[in-house]
């Protein structure tokens, strides 16, 4: 007995052990228990029943408005996944390609402004949309298409099904341009080269060689596209509620934030099964393709010559990054200095959204957004969420990758390795709904956290977890242990060790990660919608509460914000702190 | 004051043992090699002794201290062990100097600044490498790497130094010219020194004891000279051997007192008691004989090897085809293909049991039947 007691007092002692147990719990509580619980809400007291009924399942899978509820959403969203997916592969598998395997010029500057769109929120091109090609179908002003030529756009350019599938296509083309750009990038000439040898031609090479290997990155790309477009909640309301047309995630929202928990939380694990349901096909596809194409030795490429196509590939690519990037930002710049909204003409052209006082005839009397304290209050808020959910996540990723690369084996660390990836799982709208019923009352161990700005930066810390666990991983991959060992063969404690070598050593990786969450959380709109007060507002999420009210010029004088915000970190991070932010973006 | 002593200390990695009962002595002072291919469990029993690793039975004693003892769950830390260790891969800290890395030890002993100062000084001029002391270790040689990382292990004054294959990273000529150093430390210094490698030219060269690890297990003691003359194991012979060791199978008859192998029928003393035994001799106790010589045979030159001061001739035997090598001094030509009469130093020829891997330990007198 004595021998137990001493040995359980050793381990409790050891700081690795204490710090297993805290992370472990937090994952538990912070991640599987919200499960638990919004599945508990709907089979416990739904509907006026007591106790444990399926009335709730009932009425969603097999009732009357079973097809408007679940059935016509389902079928939306999936339509929306499939096609944003195939859009986005061939898009991006297409440049990645040019970019990587020919001999184009300026493929530095052209990678930056491909990837520009991703570091901006997805429905920051459902914005630009509809400055374009609005129509006067629901009221309000109408966009640039009409002021110009005269016509109104037929409502399925305008809104529903089209422009949801072309909006989120221009965002997610990244993943497939970074996953097969890797890919591509990573296969070494010489298989090519031996194919030359024995007499194959560049299209036969292609077809036979190249393209198989990179079949397991165009799966994973279409996988990871496909759940993330079905999980998306800012572009398809923006485009979709207006007209009706719903997806899984918008009927999620509309019914929460109009009473129906049960309802909400029912479709939340429907898209969360559908969520897993792919990416666990996912893992069965790749981890039967997976080539080992990367060496230690670089791997050396020949470029194939575009020769003749080079000038016209060249001006396509630029005319592309000017449409995707370049264009939309111009577009919402000149459209937050329009006074009424929709009259392109010099007269018409005011900074009052910007600077100008309250004026009850313009736009309700609301005021410029340098002047509107709202405003302000938002960005301090975006930024404080961004800055501590950066840091928190970035610093408990580095230590759960400790801890994994440290102790492989151990079932305790595959427990917190897998845990720790499944936020990825779950969609940021249903993951919300989940915070939103379990926090709304004092929990376990905390009080109420709705309406604080604790909450929000819990949820987005949470919800990075899988993209920081990684960064830590791999950055701790590379500490060697014996550089650790030698240092307590010297007799410094673990706590010294991990100040003194593990800390400064993985330095690069903790900035990393810091920084991809930081740019990640300033334009997170999905996790945080239901969770936010009027005092707890974010940019965001304040922007889409104008947009709803039809203060157009005002919400997209602050979506530039963000966007200028955004596009700042970015270049300065890849200008001076010579971080590579596209390797984290596959997450 | 730096005496080791180990006994039966057995290591399970799940199902997979490890080390199987490791006994060994090492005296204060001495040059202990710890040499065996790779996945013998040298390194692990070096990392038992360091700390690094927890044992699964047995006991360490260092100065009669009870370091590791499992049945009383006793298992000093490291830093109480009173040893340092070198690794492998140097394991330098690559965002502190020189400097900073040898200071370390020093820091987290409380050491004052003067002294850590005035130390690190000492053993950076010690090591020569005094002039490298502001820079990272990524702009340092192989050589100057290895040079801090034992410079790191020494500051603190341990009265063990372990060194993990601490050669083997570096190129041939540097690798000869460190082999020097490390001995002139280890008389300069007066520690032990536990060094393990699978080079047993650095084991002969270096160490006053080698202890030869196999599958888990000790097999030999000894010092590199007895090692080399008479391996009590075919496998220490095999490993032991330089450049190899030759190797014949022979038939033996114990009614006749006879033994017939490839190279020569041989008469014996003592009943041998196994059908077949094998014979293995280094390559300097065969010679290249004249025609006349009795005992000798012929065999074809298979190939020629010279390598500077001495040559290796490597013979093709007649009847069985095996391939036999020689050491001869100096620069020797033959041509391949053409015959030559070879014959073996009976007194140097190991007698082993092939079954068991064991030496034949009784005095068998080999000679060559008068008749032939």
């Amino acid at each position: 007995m004595q021998k137990y007691v001493t040995r359980f007092c050793k381990k409790i002692s050891n700081p690795m052990v204490i710090l297993t147990i805290a992370i472990l719990a937090f994952l538990i509580y912070t991640i599987i228990l919200p499960l638990i619980e919004i599945l508990v809400t709907t089979l416990m007291d739904v509907n006026g029943t007591e106790g444990f009924s399926l009335e709730g399942w009932k009425s969603i899978f097999a009732s009357d408005i079973s097809q408007a509820l679940l059935y016509s959403p389902m079928t939306q969203t999936f339509q929306i996944g499939i096609f944003v997916s195939i859009i986005s592969l061939v898009l991006g598998s297409l440049l990645a390609w040019i970019v990587v395997r020919t001999d184009l010029k300026y493929k530095k500057t052209i990678s930056f402004f491909l990837v520009l769109p991703y570091m901006l929120p997805s429905w920051f091109n459902a914005f630009v949309w509809l400055i374009v090609f609005k129509n006067d179908r629901i009221g309000g002003q109408t966009g640039l298409v009409q002021a110009i030529f005269n016509i109104s756009p037929p409502d399925w350019l305008s809104y529903g099904a089209v422009p949801i599938i072309l909006s989120l296509s221009a965002h997610y083309y990244i993943f497939a341009f970074l996953l097969v750009g890797a890919a591509l990038s990573s296969i070494n000439s010489d298989v090519e080269e031996s194919a030359t040898i024995l007499g194959a031609k560049t299209w036969g090479i292609l077809r036979k060689i190249t393209f198989p290997l990179v079949i397991p990155a165009v799966v994973s790309a279409f996988i990871l596209i496909f759940s993330k477009s079905i999980g998306s909640f800012g572009v398809p309301a923006l485009l979709g509620l207006p007209v009706r047309y719903y997806t899984l995630s918008t009927m999620i929202y509309s019914n929460i934030s109009t009473g129906q928990q049960v309802t909400g939380y029912i479709l939340s694990l429907v898209l969360i099964v559908s969520a897993i349901v792919v990416i666990w096909m996912n893992q069965k596809v790749i981890s039967r393709r997976n080539y080992m194409t990367i060496s230690g030795k670089g791997s050396k490429q020949k470029l194939i010559s575009l020769g003749k196509w080079r000038i016209p590939t060249t001006i396509a690519i630029w005319l592309f990054i000017f449409c995707l990037s370049i264009l939309p930002v111009l577009l919402l710049g000149i459209q937050t200095l329009l006074l009424r909204d929709g009259v392109y003409s010099l007269d018409n052209l005011t900074l009052h959204y910007w600077i100008g006082q309250s004026d009850p005839t313009i736009g309700n009397g609301i005021q410029g957004v340098f002047r509107n304290s709202r405003i302000l209050s938002a960005f301090k808020n975006t930024v404080v969420v961004s800055f501590f959910a950066a840091l928190i996540a970035a610093i408990i990723g580095l230590v759960i990758g400790y801890l994994i690369t440290r102790n492989k084996e151990k079932w305790q660390f595959r427990l917190m390795d897998q845990l720790s990836y499944l936020p990825i799982l779950i969609p940021s709208i249903a993951f919300s709904a989940i915070y939103l019923s379990m926090f709304a009352k004092p929990g376990v161990f905390l009080p109420s956290l709705y309406g604080t700005i604790s909450i929000l930066i819990l949820i987005t810390v949470v919800s990075e977890l899988p993209l920081t666990t990684r960064t830590g991983t791999s950055s701790m991959i590379q500490i060697s242990n014996e550089l650790e060992e030698a240092g307590s063969v010297l007799g410094a404690s673990w706590i010294t060790r991990f100040r003194r070598i593990i800390m400064p050593l993985s330095k690069k990786g903790l900035l990393n990660g810091f920084i991809l969450v930081f740019i990640s959380a300033m334009k997170e709109l999905d996790l945080l919608i239901m969770l936010v007060t009027p005092k707890t507002m974010t940019l965001t999420t304040y922007t889409f509460d104008l947009q709803e009210q039809g203060y157009t010029q005002t919400a997209n004088a602050v979506v530039l914000i963000i966007v200028i915000s955004i596009i700042l970190v970015y270049t300065l991070v890849t200008i001076f702190g010579k971080i590579d932010i596209t390797k984290g973006v596959s997450k | 004051m730096g005496t080791i002593v180990v006994n039966n200390i057995h290591k399970y990695f799940d199902e997979f043992h490890a080390l199987k009962g490791i006994d060994l002595t090492i005296e204060d002072g001495e040059f202990m090699t710890l040499l065996g291919p790779s996945g013998c469990g040298k390194t692990t029993f070096l990392r038992i002794l360091a700390g690094l690793e927890e044992a699964s039975d047995g006991e360490i004693k260092i100065d009669g201290r009870e370091v590791v003892c499992v049945s009383n769950q006793v298992s000093l830390p490291t830093s109480d062990r009173n040893l340092n260790l070198v690794f492998q891969s140097y394991a330098l800290w690559p965002h502190l100097t020189v400097f900073e890395n040898i200071a370390f030890g020093l820091e987290i002993k409380k050491m004052p600044k003067e002294m850590i100062k005035q130390k690190v000084a000492e053993t950076l001029e010690r090591l020569q490498i005094g002039h490298l002391s502001s820079n990272s270790p990524s702009e340092l040689s192989g050589g100057q790497q290895q040079r801090v990382a034992i410079a790191r292990a020494i500051v603190t004054e341990p009265e063990i130094l372990l060194l993990d294959e601490p050669l083997s990273n570096l190129d041939a000529k540097l690798r000869i010219e460190m082999r020097g150093e490390l001995k002139r430390l280890h008389h300069d210094l007066d520690t032990t020194i536990v060094y393990v490698t699978h080079d047993q030219v650095e084991a002969l060269t270096l160490s006053t004891r080698i202890a030869v690890f196999f599958e888990g297990n000790i097999v030999q003691v000894d010092t590199p000279q007895k090692l080399y003359n008479s391996p009590k194991d075919l496998r220490v012979a095999q490993f032991i051997g330089n450049p190899i060791v030759n190797c014949v199978e022979a038939t033996v008859n114990d009614d006749q007192m006879e033994m017939i192998s490839p190279l020569n029928t041989y008469r014996y003393d003592y009943k041998i008691g196994l059908e077949e035994v094998t014979l293995a001799t280094n390559p300097e106790n065969i010679h290249i004989v004249s025609e006349s010589e009795p005992g000798a045979i012929v065999s074809e030159v298979y190939s020629v090897l010279p390598a500077g001061s001495e040559t290796y001739i490597q013979v093709q035997l007649q009847e069985t085809n095996e391939i036999l090598t020689i050491r001869e001094i100096g620069e020797v030509m033959y041509e391949i293909g053409s015959n030559v009469w070879i014959k073996p130093n009976l007194e140097k020829m190991h007698v082993f049991n092939p079954k068991t891997n064991e030496k034949i330990l009784v005095e068998l007198d080999l000679r060559v039947p008068v008749n032939v």
